[in-house]
């Protein structure tokens, strides 16, 4: 899964630490989503975009 | 929101160093006071840093709003179980059957462990089998 998370993160200058304290998941959790490691659940997807005030498609989408 | 959802972060972060703490210090105990000859009371300090660890996380799991693991961390727990439980099914199997193959055959006589352990081998799986029987129903 790509995902526009980094920029989204730092746009608002956060550390994947104070993201990941606010979703609450683990900082290793957040670097993995990002770097494409792992996918989130859809909970979490939602915690994300409602985070970020976004939808989740402008977050993350497919591999093609 | 932002807050409360980090307190919580915080939170789950200090009672899983708690707890895995407590574990931890059980099992130093055990190994050190065996190696000074203290055993009994390494035993002792063990159970109670055990069931400590394992209380506490009971405790948050049934008392607080908070996980103690994330869902990352549950995903990896459910891979490493699958990956052991397969290694462990297609290994163990060969040997077993292996084993039985050469008992029936007369090439090698199966000793009273090997047959233990296969029953255990099979017990096994058919708790496996009935717990996979009774969430597939639940879910």
């Amino acid at each position: 899964m790509n995902t526009d998370m980094p920029r989204r993160r730092d746009n608002r200058g956060l550390s994947q630490a104070d993201l990941a304290a606010a979703v609450d998941v683990s900082r290793q959790t957040i670097n993995a989503i990002e770097r494409g490691r792992y996918d989130p659940s859809l909970e979490l997807a939602f915690k994300l975009s409602a985070f970020f005030d976004c939808r989740i498609e402008d977050l993350f989408e497919p591999e093609t | 929101m932002q807050t409360q959802i980090g307190d919580s972060y915080r939170n789950a972060r200090t009672y899983r160093r708690a707890a895995y703490g407590s574990i931890l210090l059980g099992t130093a105990a055990l190994l050190i006071g065996s190696w000074i000859g203290l055993g009994l009371v390494g035993l002792v300090v063990y159970v109670l840093g055990v069931l400590g660890g394992f209380g506490l996380m009971a405790y948050v799991r049934r008392a607080e709003s908070f996980s103690l693991a994330d869902e990352r961390e549950a995903a990896l727990e459910r891979r490493a179980s699958h990956y052991t439980v397969s290694l462990f099914g297609a290994f163990g199997w060969v040997a077993l059957v292996g084993a039985s193959l050469l008992d029936a055959t007369g090439y090698r006589v199966m000793s009273s462990v090997e047959e233990t352990l296969l029953f255990a081998f099979a017990a096994f799986f058919l708790v496996w089998g009935v717990i996979y029987g009774l969430l597939r129903r639940r879910r």
